[in-house]
C-alpha cells in the first residue's frame, strides 16, 4: 500500500512540472504590458518611461523566457509563488488566505452530492420504478445540463431574495450560512450524478454470486444491503467524484463570481482582468494541485473499500 | 445505422426527446431571423425593460437597452450551436487522431500521447479555457479554439482503447498478412471500425461545450456583446437581477433546454451502439 502511494506520488512529478511549463508558456505570451499597465495606473493615466523599466527590472522581464521559467520553478519548490503585479501582495499568503474559502465550499458540495446522491439512488433502486425513481433519473439528466451559475442565480432569486432564509452573497469566514447556496448550487450536478450511478451500480452489484450467497445463508436484508450491495457499489461512485471532481474545482470560478466569494476562482477573474500573470499562474496551479491530490486520495480509497483490489 | 438499429432508437424514449429538441433548436438557429420579431441588436430605450407580457410587442419582455428578448434568445441559438459543434469537431479530430495514432503505432508514439493527454487532463478543462481566452482574448472565434483545443483528452482515450481492441482482430491480421501498408491499415480498417463511438462521444460533449462557453461569456471573456451569447445576456441580466429577474431566467432556460436536448441524444446514442452500457443504466 504504502508503495504504491509513494510511486504513485513520484508519478505526479512529471505530471506537475509539464503543467506548470503549459500554464507558463500559454500566461507569458499574454499580449500586452504588464509593467506599463501598472505604471500607467500609477501616475493616473500617464506611463512614463523610467517607471516602466524600472518595475520590468524589478519583476525580472528584462531576462528570457527560459530564466524566468526555471526562476518560477525554483520558487515553486520553496513556496514561494512570488507576487503580484497589481497589488504586490505576497501570493503566497494570498492563497493561505484564500484556498479555505475555495476549500470549505467545494468540500461542502462534494459532501451534500455524495449524501444526497446516495440517498436518492439508494432510493430508486430499492423503489425501482417509483416516483422517487423517475424525479431521481430527471434531475440525473437536468443536473448535467444546467450550468452551475444560473442555479446560484436562480436559488439566490427564490431561497434569499423572495423568501429571505439565507444571506445573498458574500462572506464571513465564521459563518456557514454563507455558503449553503453556493454549495448546492455548485453540487446539484452531482447530486444528479451520484443518484444516477448509485442506482445502476447498486442494481449491478444486486444480481451478484456474493450477495445471492449472503441473501441464502439468512442475512437479513438491511445487512445484505447496508453491508454488501451498498458498500461495494461505492466503488463506482468514488470513481465518479475523482473524474468530475475537475469539473467542480473549476466551477469554483463561476460559483465565487456569483456569490462574491473570496477564494481562489474569484482570484483567477480578477487577475485574469488585471493582467496579473504571477497570480493567475498560482490560482491555475493550485487548482490542478487539489484535483491531483483528491484523485491520489481516491486510488488510495478503492483499496480500503474493495479488498480484492490490490497494488 | 441500420433499420434495426433506427427502430432501436425509437423505442428510447429519451433519445427521442433528445433527438426532438435538437432538431429544434438547431430549426430556430438556421431561421432565426425569420422568427424572430425584431433584429437581435435593435432596441428602442422608451421600451427598456419591459416585463413578462407587459407589452404586446414583446412577448418575452425586453433587456436595458430596450430590446427584443425573444429575439435574442433565439438568435443566440446560432452561437451556442455554432460553438459547441465547431469545438466538438475540432475536439474529435484531434483527440480521435492521436488516440488511433497512439494505438496503433503503440511504443514511444503511445507513451507520448498519453503523457500529453494525462497533462492535459490534469487541467480543467474550463481553467484551460479561461486561460486561453486570456491570452487570445475574448471574441466568438477565439472561443471556437480556446473550447477546441482543450476537451479531446475523452476522445483520445476512447480511441486508443478501441484501436488497441480493433488492431487484435483478425482482419486485421490478414491485412497485415498480405503485406497491407500502415496507412492502408489504418484508412481502410482501424478507422472505419472504430470511428462510431468517437462520434458518440463527440455528440455528448457538444453539451458540455455549450455550457462552458456560457459559462466563459457569464465572466465577460466569451462571446461580446451585442452578440446574444446566451451566457453573456445572463451576465449583464444580473444588474438587473432584482428589478427584471427574467433577463437573467430566460438565458438559462434556453441552455438548459438545448443542453438537456444534445445529453439525451448522446446517451441514446451510446446506448445504442454499447450494450453494457445499456445493461447498467436499464
Amino acid at each position: 500500500m504504502l508503495t504504491f502511494i509513494i510511486r504513485r506520488f513520484l508519478a505526479f512529478i512529471p505530471t506537475i512540472i509539464a503543467v506548470t511549463f503549459i500554464i507558463f508558456v500559454v500566461l507569458n505570451l499574454l499580449p500586452g504590458d504588464a509593467a506599463f499597465v501598472r505604471a500607467a495606473g500609477f501616475k493616473r493615466g500617464v506611463a512614463n518611461i523610467e517607471g516602466i523599466a524600472q518595475l520590468r527590472e524589478q519583476w525580472g522581464l528584462n531576462d528570457p523566457a527560459y530564466v524566468r521559467y526555471f526562476r518560477f520553478l525554483g520558487g515553486l519548490l520553496r513556496g514561494d509563488l512570488g507576487t503580484s503585479y497589481r497589488t504586490d501582495e505576497v501570493l503566497s499568503d494570498v492563497i493561505k488566505e484564500r484556498l479555505p474559502v475555495t476549500l470549505k465550499l467545494a468540500g461542502i458540495s462534494i459532501l451534500l452530492a455524495v449524501v444526497g446522491g446516495l440517498t436518492f439512488g439508494f432510493l430508486a433502486a430499492i423503489h425501482r420504478g417509483s416516483i422517487i425513481d423517475l424525479v431521481c433519473m430527471v434531475t440525473a439528466i437536468v443536473g448535467v445540463s444546467v450550468p452551475e451559475f444560473w442555479v446560484g442565480l436562480m436559488l439566490m432569486l427564490v431561497v434569499a431574495v423572495k423568501w429571505g432564509l439565507l444571506p445573498t452573497s458574500g462572506y464571513s469566514s465564521g459563518n456557514i450560512l454563507f455558503l449553503i447556496l453556493p454549495s448546492l448550487a455548485l453540487g446539484f450536478r452531482y447530486i444528479g450524478l451520484i443518484a444516477r450511478i448509485t442506482r445502476s451500480s447498486m442494481l449491478d452489484v444486486a444480481s451478484q454470486d456474493y450477495v445471492r450467497t449472503a441473501k441464502a445463508k439468512g442475512l437479513s436484508l438491511f445487512s445484505v444491503r447496508g453491508k454488501h450491495i451498498f458498500r461495494n457499489a461505492l466503488v463506482p461512485i468514488l470513481t465518479i467524484v475523482g473524474l468530475e471532481s475537475g469539473w467542480l474545482f473549476a466551477n469554483t470560478v463561476v460559483i465565487e463570481e456569483v456569490f462574491g466569494l473570496p477564494g481562489i476562482g474569484r482570484l483567477l477573474v480578477v487577475s485574469i482582468l488585471g493582467r496579473d500573470i504571477p497570480s493567475m499562474q498560482a490560482a491555475i496551479l493550485i487548482m490542478v494541485l487539489a484535483f491531483l491530490i483528491l484523485n491520489l486520495a481516491i486510488d488510495v480509497g478503492y483499496g480500503f473499500l474493495d479488498p480484492r483490489i490490490r497494488y | 445505422m441500420s433499420h434495426q438499429g433506427v427502430k432501436r432508437f425509437l423505442r428510447k424514449k429519451n433519445a427521442v426527446i433528445g433527438a426532438t429538441i435538437v432538431i429544434m433548436v438547431c430549426f430556430i438557429a438556421v431561421f432565426a431571423p425569420l422568427l424572430s420579431p425584431y433584429h437581435y441588436a435593435h432596441g428602442d430605450l422608451n421600451d427598456a425593460l419591459l416585463g413578462i407580457g407587459e407589452d404586446s410587442r414583446y412577448l418575452l419582455g425586453t433587456d436595458h437597452c430596450g430590446r427584443d428578448m425573444l429575439s435574442r434568445v433565439l438568435f443566440g441559438a446560432r452561437i451556442s450551436l455554432l460553438v459547441g459543434i465547431i469545438a466538438q469537431l475540432a475536439n474529435t479530430v484531434i483527440g480521435g487522431t492521436l488516440g488511433i495514432v497512439g494505438g496503433f503505432y503503440g511504443r514511444v508514439w503511445d507513451d507520448i500521447i498519453m503523457f500529453v493527454t494525462n497533462v492535459t487532463l490534469s487541467i480543467p478543462v474550463l481553467i484551460f479555457a479561461l486561460a486561453l481566452m486570456a491570452l487570445l482574448g475574448p471574441g466568438l472565434h477565439n472561443l471556437f479554439i480556446a473550447l477546441g483545443i482543450t476537451n479531446w483528452c475523452g476522445t483520445c482515450r476512447l480511441a486508443r482503447s478501441k484501436t488497441l481492441s480493433v488492431k487484435e482482430e483478425n482482419y486485421v491480421e490478414a491485412a497485415q498478412a498480405i503485406g497491407c501498408s500502415n496507412l492502408r491499415m489504418l484508412f481502410k480498417h482501424i478507422l472505419p471500425n472504430s470511428i462510431m463511438p468517437i462520434i458518440v462521444i463527440g455528440t455528448l460533449g457538444i453539451g458540455d461545450a455549450i455550457l462552458i462557453a456560457a459559462s466563459l461569456g457569464f465572466l465577460g471573456l466569451g462571446a461580446q456583446p451585442p452578440l446574444p451569447e446566451w451566457g453573456s445576456m445572463l451576465s449583464t441580466g444580473r444588474n438587473y437581477f432584482f428589478n427584471a429577474p427574467w433577463l437573467s431566467i430566460l438565458p438559462g432556460v434556453a441552455i438548459l433546454v438545448t443542453v438537456l436536448g444534445f445529453n439525451l441524444l448522446g446517451d441514446g446514442l451510446r446506448d445504442l451502439i454499447d450494450p453494457h452500457t445499456k445493461k447498467l443504466t436499464k
